[in-house]
């Protein structure tokens, strides 16, 4: 069990690497040089082969790499903040720490200081849409998959999968239309910031509504596969051939089993709804880290999209351990071998 | 008094298709019942409908009268109180009966959650069945997962399961198919001691013959739905009457010098007229008599037979013989394996040795039995033959090539034409969306000698399924088409393509029916003689590789325990092991000791079978690896024990058993060890010893 962890946490460490390189090589291709882009267009040519000498650019690509590695885990100073440049970049933890993720140049700070909010209401979004999608998909997907065939699985499947198949975009602006501008119970924005009109919790409303939708769907579908398939397993007509009830069946012998292959899938949702929701969060104007990445994106504003991708990246390596963790907890053939 | 259950006129339909028909039969308190089928005979779906457990789209007539319930009138609430309590059910394939993330004590005390014992009781209750079907330390059992025990652990714990709260029947489904010849021979004994021990009635479902007249009082024969013969065990084999019976029991190995498969196939629902059904494969038919709706004949009381021309039908006369050796001593080698060894790295220090400095000569033209249980490292020599693997050490020679540890992608063409395999379920092995012709076309492209035209191809496709007995048509067909028997055909002919030197055959025949694995049998002695392709028959069913072979390889984890001709070996099993593992096919009285075959992983240098060795002579079997003793020439045995002594062993065993033979009243052909015999061919082989 102990050595099963750690080889997943070396692997964890290992597809880090690879993926963050990935990641740097990427971003740095992105066109345009570097320092033509934090200088902005009226920079002349000497400035800008100061700052690409500054920054190391005509180094190799591993070089590069190593160095912004350095900076991120704080064994270099980041020579953005170096006031020689006039960039007038400052960073109030000092020049070096662990977690440095560089200048922000769309708001001119620190990236740290620049996501710390919208990563917050991120996570708080999250959280409450998967507080709905977990139970509401599991309940659908258990109910439709162990009555698979029957017409409450066909009710229950086509619904899932018109749920499903309606984007986000389309899910929010028809969810706006109805509850805001007919019936106008819910803000049709949500800045997170209460007003006398709408508490943050009803700003919630709304975007939870449209990732839920989004999701549950899907995940029911994926669980409701699963539980049909084990319904047919010949444990379960052991069950039945013991005399049992259909709920004790579904209970105790289909539930377990079934939940196996869905919890990956139910786990990579998390991965999608914090750094993933770019559509729903623009549509809301909800402050969280989507509408950032797309800000950030569209200003060309460099470390801010390499951090929240580098972030997706831990989020996904993460909960695909946790994926494992849980199936290794839930399947004894895993656990002790 | 009234029998426990009592099915009349049933018939089971599945949409339009008709699966069983106008079927009566009953079980009485404390009898057992077999019911013996191959597949489509819809022995299961007879199981299922009693239980009431049929998909939605059967429906039944008739009447099942279980004391006195009519089952099929029965609502779903009262058939649940049935099951389990009244009725238990022993499903086949134990490993996927069993819930793998419960553990086996919750599972068991499931099957007593509607009994009246407390809850303490009732683990009680569990431990003390769990010692009644063999486990020594139920404790432990109750703890584990199903995958921490082996296959014939896990049967047994369904049957314990079944037995728990105390059932008037139980259905057991093919319950052995899938389980080691020693372990099927073990749970075979546990039920025959347990009915004996609780009294209760069975219905015993399987395609085994040989198994259901063992286990059963009475045994009722079906055939596409029909019963065509029901009577007391011991006349289906010594007098049955059905000309379908009397096919099935010459399709066995061990009956008669060759095989006599049947020929046709079952008819499918939408080709089953009112008449009989087995018509279409029967010597006797006569088109008026035997096509119009058939009465069942009751011989005596107990025996009744379903043919419109009973009188007619001669009597089932058996030539008795074992099959003759063919062996040409002095054909040169086709292969030659030496020193070969295939250890896994397996957890701890140790490795699994799965393949243990084997050497080995396959003959040209020779078919070498290669038998064992499972775990014997059968399959790990033909996949590193066939270069799906490679050995750890050791050689393999092909003509001057080494192909031990060569894979099969860096085999060159000429190589690969030298060894080819044919796999053991023919279902998977060729693509469903291709057709047969493209399958072989294919086949020859990649492997035939002579590479020619279109034209010249198609005709080569031709020639290959004429080969396996297959009409040209076919090659248009998909293997969806097929039969089971067919598909194999298909699989053996795209093997012939490459006009191997040496065939695998690979567990060919099991995954196939009794009378088309004799087709099939008689297929590949067929093609050895018009080919001399040597061929190498791995199989765990000691009759038949006893029926195919010249020489047979007894494997041992993966060490030759014995290797002789197939009389030398059958005739006089020498090695400890090979007679256990005869007499547990023959399942006469004696006690074999069983069970699971332990990991190899502790592997001390002596002789893997001491630990599970009767005659075990002490530490040097354990500590000493044993010298392989010339016994004859050409059978050799790995034992520590000079020949003479197992000789005597074995002879003063033999005497003492005869003593109690009169009590031993089935299948006396089928055993060949009565003292008596073993003397005389003892005798014969070796006049002074």
């Amino acid at each position: 069990m102990l050595a099963f962890a750690l080889r997943r946490v070396s692997q964890l460490l290992v597809t880090a690497i690879v993926s963050s390189f990935l990641l740097f090589v990427v971003t740095e291709f992105s066109p345009g040089t570097v320092s033509r882009q934090i200088l902005g267009p009226y920079a002349l040519p000497n400035q800008v082969a100061l700052l690409d000498q500054k920054l190391g650019l005509s180094q190799s690509l591993p070089q590069r790499y190593l160095n912004w590695v350095s900076i991120l885990v704080g064994l270099k100073s980041n020579p953005l903040g170096d006031p020689a440049l006039g960039l007038n970049l400052s960073d109030p933890r000092g020049d070096r720490y662990f977690g440095n993720f560089g200048y922000s140049l769309m708001f001119r700070q620190p990236v740290r200081d620049v996501l710390a909010g919208p990563l917050a209401n991120s996570a708080l979004l999250g959280a409450v849409a998967m507080a709905f999608i977990v139970p509401l998909s599991l309940l659908i997907g258990i109910m439709a998959g162990a009555n698979a065939g029957t017409r409450l699985d066909r009710l229950l499947s086509l619904g899932s999968l018109i749920v499903t198949s309606i984007p986000e975009y389309a899910a929010g602006v028809i969810l706006l239309t109805v509850f805001v501008s007919y019936l106008n119970w819910l803000p049709g924005t949500s800045p997170l910031l209460a007003s006398e009109q709408w508490s943050i919790a009803s700003q919630l409303v709304l975007p939870v509504t449209v990732l839920t939708l989004a999701s549950a769907g899907y995940v029911a579908r994926i669980v409701r596969a699963s539980m049909a398939d084990t319904m047919t397993k010949p444990y379960v007509r052991t069950a039945l051939l013991k005399g049992l009830t259909k709920s004790q069946i579904v209970t105790r012998h289909v539930i377990r089993n079934g939940m196996i292959p869905p919890m990956t899938v139910l786990l990579l949702q998390l991965n999608w709804l914090v750094g993933g929701v770019v559509v729903c969060e623009s549509i809301f104007a909800y402050p969280g880290v989507g509408r950032l990445l797309l800000q950030a994106g569209l200003f060309g504003d460099l470390a801010l999209v390499q951090t929240i991708t580098l972030i997706s990246l831990a989020m996904a390596a993460i909960t695909q351990l946790l994926a494992d963790m849980s199936y290794m907890a839930l399947n004894p053939r895993v656990r002790l071998t | 008094m009234t029998p426990l259950l009592q099915v009349e006129n049933l018939s089971l339909t599945y949409g339009a298709d008709q699966v069983v028909r106008d079927l009566s039969f009953s079980i009485g308190r404390g009898e057992s019942f077999g019911l013996v089928g191959e597949s489509g005979s819809g022995k299961s779906s007879i199981a299922n409908v009693i239980i009431g457990d049929l998909p939605k789209i059967a429906s039944a007539r008739g009447s099942i009268r279980y004391d006195g319930i009519d089952l099929l009138c029965a609502s779903a609430e009262q058939l649940r109180a049935l099951r389990g309590r009244r009725i238990g059910f022993v499903q086949q394939d134990p490993g996927a009966s069993l819930n793998p993330t419960m553990r086996i004590g919750r599972q068991l005390l499931e099957a007593l959650e509607h009994g009246d014992a407390s809850i303490g009781g009732r683990n009680e209750r569990v431990g003390a069945m769990l010692s009644r079907v063999g486990f020594e330390n139920p404790g432990a059992i109750m703890a584990r997962y199903p995958h921490q025990i082996s296959g014939g652990q896990q049967q047994r714990v369904m049957i314990a399961m079944a037995l728990l709260p105390q059932p008037d029947l139980i259905l057991l489904d093919e319950p052995t198919s899938g389980l080691d010849v020693t372990v099927e021979a073990a749970v075979i004994d546990l039920i025959a001691e347990l009915r004996a021990q609780f009294g209760t009635s069975l219905l015993f479902i399987s395609h085994n013959l040989n198994l259901v007249a063992k286990t059963c009082d009475r045994v009722g024969v079906l055939y596409a739905g029909d019963l065509v013969e029901e009577a007391p065990a011991g006349k289906v084999f010594d007098a049955p009457r059905h000309p379908y019976t009397q096919g099935l029991v010459k399709c066995l190995p061990g009956f008669s010098a060759t095989l006599q498969p049947i020929r046709g196939h079952v008819p499918s629902p939408q080709e089953r007229g009112p008449g009989c059904l087995f018509a279409s494969r029967c010597a006797h038919h006569l088109a008026d008599l035997c096509d119009a709706p058939v009465e069942t004949v009751a011989l005596d009381r107990f025996h009744k037979v379903r043919c419109a021309r009973l009188g007619d039908i001669p009597v089932l006369s058996r030539e008795i013989g074992a099959p003759q050796d063919k062996v040409a001593d002095t054909a040169p080698a086709a292969i030659t394996i030496r020193q070969l060894r295939k250890t896994y790295p397996a957890s701890g220090a140790d490795a699994f040795v799965a393949n243990d400095s084997i050497d080995l000569d396959i003959r040209q033209g020779e078919i070498l039995g290669l038998v064992g249980e499972s775990g014997s490292g059968k399959s790990t020599l033909a996949k590193i033959i066939a270069g799906f693997d490679v050995a750890t050490s050791g050689s393999i020679m092909v003509g001057d090539t080494d192909i031990a540890r060569l894979p099969v992608r860096k085999r060159s063409s000429a190589l690969l034409r030298q060894v080819q395999m044919v796999f053991q379920n023919p279902d998977s092995t060729l693509n469903p969306s291709h057709t047969i012709g493209w399958a072989l076309g294919r086949a020859v492209r990649k492997l035939d000698t002579q590479p020619g035209r279109r034209s010249a191809l198609t005709g080569r496709v031709r020639e290959l399924l004429g080969l396996v007995a297959l009409l040209p048509g076919l090659a248009a067909r998909k293997p969806k088409a097929l039969s089971g028997g067919q598909r194999q055909r298909v699989a053996i002919a795209r093997a012939l393509a490459a006009q191997p030197r040496l065939l695998l055959a690979d567990e060919c025949v099991s995954a196939l029916d009794v009378s088309v694995q004799a087709a099939i049998i008689e297929l590949l002695q067929d093609i050895r003689t018009r080919t001399g392709t040597a061929i190498l028959f791995i199989s765990h069913d000691l009759a038949l590789v006893r029926q195919i072979s010249d020489r047979i390889v007894v494997l041992f984890r993966g060490k030759p325990m014995e290797i002789g001709s197939a009389s030398q070996v059958y005739s006089l099993p020498l090695h400890p092991y090979t007679e256990a593992l005869l007499s547990a096919d023959e399942h006469r009285s004696k006690k074999v000791r069983t069970g699971a075959v332990p990991l190899a992983a502790k592997s001390v240098g002596g002789c893997p079978y001491a630990h599970r060795c009767a005659r075990s002579i002490g530490d040097i079997c354990a500590t000493q690896p044993p010298p392989y003793q010339t016994v004859a020439k050409g059978h050799q045995i790995y034992c520590h024990i000079p020949v003479h002594e197992l000789l005597r062993l074995q002879k003063a065993e033999a005497s003492l058993e005869s003593k109690f033979a009169m009590d031993l009243q089935e299948t006396t052909e089928g055993i060949q060890h009565s003292g008596a015999k073993l003397a005389q061919s003892a005798f014969n082989l070796y006049p002074r010893s």
